[in-house]
């Protein structure tokens, strides 16, 4: 397996479109709340970015963004999926700057330059 | 958060202590001296004498507080502890959702520190036990977590596979469907194409067919090819008549665009538009895979994008097809808006069938035949 993108999204339709809106340089793995997604990112260890998508359950997703930012081994960039009315939620992210925040409808152009800039940095 | 409580023991083996939290108590272990929020405390531990193991020290705790201490904080290094020790304690406590032990990375490298991950035996790693609240933070996630995965809501149940898209047998029987059709299609069209492509060269400058970048299936880009109906460079006048959209006079804020009395079509792309004949070249791009003949409408790109929220982007689980049900029933309701136009792409798919895909084909010539505004 090479590369990998945790999403984090109940959507599955969501999923799929983000899949192959970035697929040329990832495997996919999905999980339908945070709690799932940390025993798939525990488990995996090519996971290097992972999506997620605040529109339910926003305070558990920002409590994993925290945990995940915070972990000296489970670090990653994280791509968050916003709507409009969860905004006010995110002023603790702003500063990160592996944190990339998404306000849907979002443009897949700027998620894909944002991922293409973070695989440079990482080569 | 201040600790409220503690209490020190200077233990043969490991010197250690506990701090209370509002919610949950941490026991620290430490190998050289004890330090909690805001202290150093400098301690004589004979590391080296026997021998108190990390079971015996948490029994101590529960002696001491009448209960297991929820966090345990392992401020040392692995040479300092016996490792086989703390597996059979980890297990032990492994039923225990409100228990999580942490190890200060500060004593650990990273290969010792995906040793003890591997191993199952620490949930995470802090590196400054003095920033209680990142720790609090990190012990309260863990608890929840440890709540949640009793019965994880995975939408890969078994495994850990990769997420796939639906290849389904009846996508399968669709596909086969699609291709015989278009490659029959095709091969009876080749002298209208060769007519309708002497009659555009003849009326205007520019190429014959017109390609854009659609979306299709699961966001996928695709080339789309269709006759050129309109004068070259229309895509550029977009702009100047934004205003005449019939889905919203702000094409900012409405995700589709059509215009009435389009003046940007030509005389001979009036004929084919109303025929319906410029989209017969889109039987390539369902041979090709791009599209199907029966589907939803394949969007441009500033038109798709505008779909990107969960509530409307289940659409995109459908096929871009030539035909669709939003084509047919635009016949019964020309004034259609925009949400219920996004509504029948929805719908099109939750209702899928190769029946209903039977009964759109067979709707669709009389959908052409309505006199369309071009």
């Amino acid at each position: 397996m090479g590369r990998a993108v945790l999403i984090i999204n109940a959507n599955k339709s969501m999923n799929l479109v983000l899949m192959n809106i970035l697929n040329k340089d990832f495997d996919f793995f999905c999980a339908a709340d945070v709690y799932s997604g940390f025993t798939i990112l525990k488990s995996i260890k090519e996971i290097e970015m992972i999506v997620i998508d605040l529109d339910e359950h926003c305070d558990d997703c920002l409590d994993f963004i925290h945990f995940i930012r915070s972990s000296k081994i489970h670090k990653k960039k994280v791509v968050v999926l916003s709507g409009k009315n969860e905004l006010s939620n995110l002023n603790s992210l702003r500063q990160d700057e592996s944190v990339q925040i998404l306000i849907k409808p979002f443009n897949p152009d700027t998620l894909i330059s944002s991922n293409s800039k973070y695989i440079r940095t990482k080569a | 958060m201040k600790a409220t409580q503690q209490i020190f023991y200077n233990q043969d083996k490991f010197a250690h202590s506990y701090f209370f939290l509002e919610s949950f108590y941490c026991l620290i272990i430490n190998a050289d001296s004890i330090r909690f929020p805001g202290k150093v405390i400098p301690i004589d531990v004979k590391i080296n004498s026997a021998t108190k193991s990390v079971s015996e020290i948490v029994k101590d705790a529960l002696v001491t507080n009448g209960k297991i201490p929820d966090v345990l904080l392992l401020d040392l290094g692995l040479e300092d502890i016996n490792v086989q020790e703390l597996i059979d304690f980890s297990r032990s406590m492994s039923h225990n959702s409100r228990f999580c032990i942490l190890w200060n990375a500060v004593h650990l490298s990273i290969t010792d520190m995906q040793y003890l991950l591997q191993l199952g035996i620490v949930d995470d790693f802090f590196e400054d036990i003095k920033d209680v609240n990142l720790i609090e933070k990190k012990v309260q996630f863990l608890f929840k977590y440890k709540q949640n995965t009793i019965s994880p809501k995975l939408l890969e149940v078994d495994t850990f596979s990769p997420l796939k898209e639906d290849y389904s047998p009846l996508m399968f029987f669709k596909r086969m469907f699609d291709i015989t059709i278009s490659l029959i299609l095709l091969v009876l069209l080749i002298p209208l194409f060769i007519l309708v492509g002497l009659a555009i060269k003849i009326e205007s400058r520019g190429p014959i067919f017109y390609i854009s970048k659609r979306v299709g299936r699961y966001y996928r880009i695709f080339p789309m090819i269709k006759f050129r109906s309109m004068r070259d460079g229309a895509d550029q006048a977009l702009g100047e008549i934004s205003h005449l959209n019939m889905y919203g006079n702000e094409s900012e804020s409405s995700a589709f665009v059509k215009i009435k009395n389009d003046p940007r079509v030509s005389e001979v792309g009036k004929f084919l538009r109303k025929t319906s004949i410029d989209e017969f070249p889109q039987l390539l791009n369902v041979l090709m895979g791009h599209m199907s003949i029966v589907g939803n409408r394949p969007l441009p790109l500033y038109e798709a994008e505008k779909l990107l929220v969960n509530d409307y982007v289940s659409r995109f689980d459908a096929p871009a097809g030539i035909t669709g049900l939003w084509q047919v029933i635009k016949k019964e309701k020309p004034d259609m808006n925009e949400q219920e136009r996004i509504d029948l792409d929805i719908k099109y798919y939750k209702e899928f069938s190769f029946l209903n895909d039977l009964r759109i084909i067979l709707k669709t010539p009389a959908a052409l035949l309505q006199n369309q505004n071009y």
